[in-house]
């Protein structure tokens, strides 16, 4: 009954038109940025189409990421000319005056029935040449999705690695005080706009896991008073329970293909780590040991599962062959390594490494073992990776509230997402988007 | 006797009398302890008239009622059993606890009873799921040994998630690492 109704509130949410809502419900801060930025105009759009009224630009949209990602230097909206005919050639000159090393100039226009064409040229300016342009079809709706899609190309083109700005994030937020606490499921582009709620319950929510293809979460719910692990396919609003074992059912971690779920169950007596294919709901049990086993992270080779393990005593980290075998220990330094989760190419490890009471973000070299501590807080945790490896996603606390940030793996450039009142935790950044 | 006296006498049996009126007749016998009713029998004084009439009573009742978990007067009320970082050692405190409890749910063994287990917020959320359960389990382990059936006792961990006390200091983290009984309606 509970899940019927739930089923329909989900569903509604994600029929509202999604990109109508222009305010993020996550604030972003930058708290560290980077020297020797590479300076860069970004015109407004030419749009004659009068569909995007009151909603965040383009330009706006793709000035934020870049400047998000620490590596570029937007010019001011003052200096730059404001509607410039699409057709008007570009006066490299005045923007060489200006010390800009690039422009983006795009424009709207309307195609058949409901749909529009976005398209965009990028130029060096100090050579006077077009690197790039394109056009790009959207629905009403996919406005968002297109100027990160634009910020992608720009970073690509300009600094030769992926970005993830046409990424989403998920994580928890909650509300209100002990009977009254309320808790929810959200997913947001990852510039912290857009966010829409895919689950509210009376009890506690954790671990959403992106499936690889994007399409999907499986997370854990108390909603009946004990956990249980379901998967959403956040596209058609509808999810599918989980088969239901006797105590722990938690931390759900997707294989790379996308038909196995890692997760901790405690039916035999204590947590260890299982392997369930999603379809059939057939198990297979992974680990044998009399202390705890938990929080599996696949390899993208599809060879290891690294988990969380106090067998010696106290949380560390160990491997084992995903088709079964011996677990080996892989964390030396300190005496809590924890929840750990594989970089996109599989070279790193992010994890919680706690000493003396602190908890910070770490880095472990997969190959040679070595630990690099990257976050500064007290109670850092849930660490997650962008799916193209340069920044890392955790929860911590500032001013006793729960808030997210996000680092770069270097160190170098980090941003604070909070929400207007309540707390935010455990983020999960999705994989690339599948083009719709 | 003088007024005092009187009102003791006066409250004492109304308390009595509601006492009896809410203990259930379907469990046995159920006995009063005669020595905590006052009774005006004119004699010019007892020892025990106005004297902790309520406390004694109680303290001595809960064992004869199958609904004193109920009562927020009774020691059963007394449900918290606290543990010290990343332990689930169980220490006298919360042996004594348990074993109050173990008494009462071996006598009424229809009664059922879910332990929840819960961590402060330091640490990862999975990992910390599983350590709420390790101290659930020493408390079931303890329970039973005591001679509570393993059928009366169910268990939860919540780890970090629902904290008793919203806090961020040793305060709130110790009183945040704990095991709650919960007696099933």
């Amino acid at each position: 009954m509970m899940i019927k109704k739930l089923m329909r509130y989900v569903m509604f949410v994600l029929l509202l038109p999604m990109a109508m809502n222009v305010q993020a419900l996550l604030q972003i801060e930058i708290t560290k940025g980077m020297q020797g930025t590479l300076p860069i105009a970004i015109q407004p759009f030419y749009d004659t189409t009068a569909a995007f009224q009151g909603r965040q630009s383009v330009a706006d949209i793709v000035s934020a990421d870049l400047y998000r990602s620490g590596k570029f230097a937007p010019l001011s909206n003052d200096k730059v000319r404001l509607n410039a005919l699409p057709e008007a050639e570009v006066e490299f000159a005045k923007w060489r005056a200006l010390g800009v090393d690039n422009l983006l100039t795009g424009s709207i226009k309307r195609s058949a029935d409901n749909t529009y064409i976005v398209q965009f040229k990028l130029y060096d300016v100090l050579s006077s040449k077009l690197l790039e342009q394109r056009s790009l079809p959207i629905t009403p709706y996919q406005l968002r999705r297109a100027a990160h899609h634009i910020s992608d190309v720009v970073y690509e083109v300009l600094i030769g690695q992926r970005g993830a700005f046409n990424t989403q994030i998920a994580y928890v937020t909650s509300s209100g005080k002990q009977k009254d606490k309320r808790y929810q499921l959200q997913i947001a582009d990852a510039d912290g706009y857009a966010e829409q709620e895919i689950l509210t319950s009376k009890q506690p929510i954790m671990s959403p896991a992106w499936s690889p293809d994007g399409r999907r979460l499986a997370y854990v719910t108390f909603e009946n008073k004990r956990s249980r692990i379901y998967v959403q396919d956040v596209v058609r609003g509808v999810r599918k329970a989980m088969p239901l074992f006797k105590g722990i059912n938690g931390a759900p971690t997707w294989s790379p293909d996308g038909e196995q779920l890692a997760l901790t169950l405690s039916r035999d007596g204590n947590s260890e780590i299982y392997i369930l294919k999603v379809d059939s709901g057939r198990l297979r049990r992974l680990t044998h040991s009399p202390g705890i086993d938990t929080e599996p992270t696949w390899s993208p080779d599809d060879d290891f599962i690294v988990f969380t393990s106090d067998r010696g005593g106290r949380p560390q980290l160990y491997k084992i062959p995903v088709k079964g075998g011996r677990a080996q220990r892989i964390s030396f330094e300190g005496n809590y390594n924890a929840d750990a989760s594989f970089s996109p190419d599989g070279r790193l490890l992010t994890l919680v490494h706690g000493h003396k009471g602190r908890y910070q973000i770490g880095l472990i070299d997969v190959e040679t073992g070595v630990l690099r501590l990257l976050s500064q807080g007290y109670l850092d945790e849930s660490p997650s990776f962008s799916p193209n490896g340069d920044m890392i996603i955790y929860a911590t606390q500032v001013d006793g509230r729960g808030v997210l940030s996000a680092i770069s793996v270097d160190g170098m450039v980090s941003q604070q997402l909070r929400r207007a009142d309540g707390e935010v935790r455990d983020p999960a950044w999705s994989p690339y988007l599948r083009a719709e | 006797m003088n007024h005092k006296k009187l009102w003791a006498i006066a409250i004492s049996m109304v308390w009595l009398l509601s006492a009896c009126s809410t203990m259930s007749t379907n469990d046995g016998a159920v006995t009063v302890n005669e020595n905590d009713i006052a009774v005006n029998d004119g004699s010019s004084t007892t020892g025990q008239v106005g004297d902790d009439v309520r406390v004694s009573g109680a303290s001595q009742n809960y064992m004869m009622n199958s609904n004193a978990w109920r009562d927020p007067d009774s020691p059963l009320a007394q449900r918290k059993i606290y543990f010290s970082y990343d332990s689930s050692e169980i220490n006298e405190e919360g042996k004594a606890m348990i074993a109050l409890h173990a008494e009462y749910l071996v006598k009424y063994s229809k009664i059922q009873v879910s332990l929840l287990g819960h961590t402060d917020e330091r640490g990862s959320r999975e990992y910390n799921i599983s350590l709420g359960e390790r101290r659930a389990q020493a408390v079931r382990r303890l329970l039973e040994v005591h001679g509570v059936q393993a059928g009366q006792i169910e268990l939860t961990s919540y780890g970090e998630e629902k904290p008793d006390l919203d806090g961020h200091d040793e305060e709130a983290w110790y009183f945040n690492r704990r095991v709650e009984i919960a007696y099933q309606e």
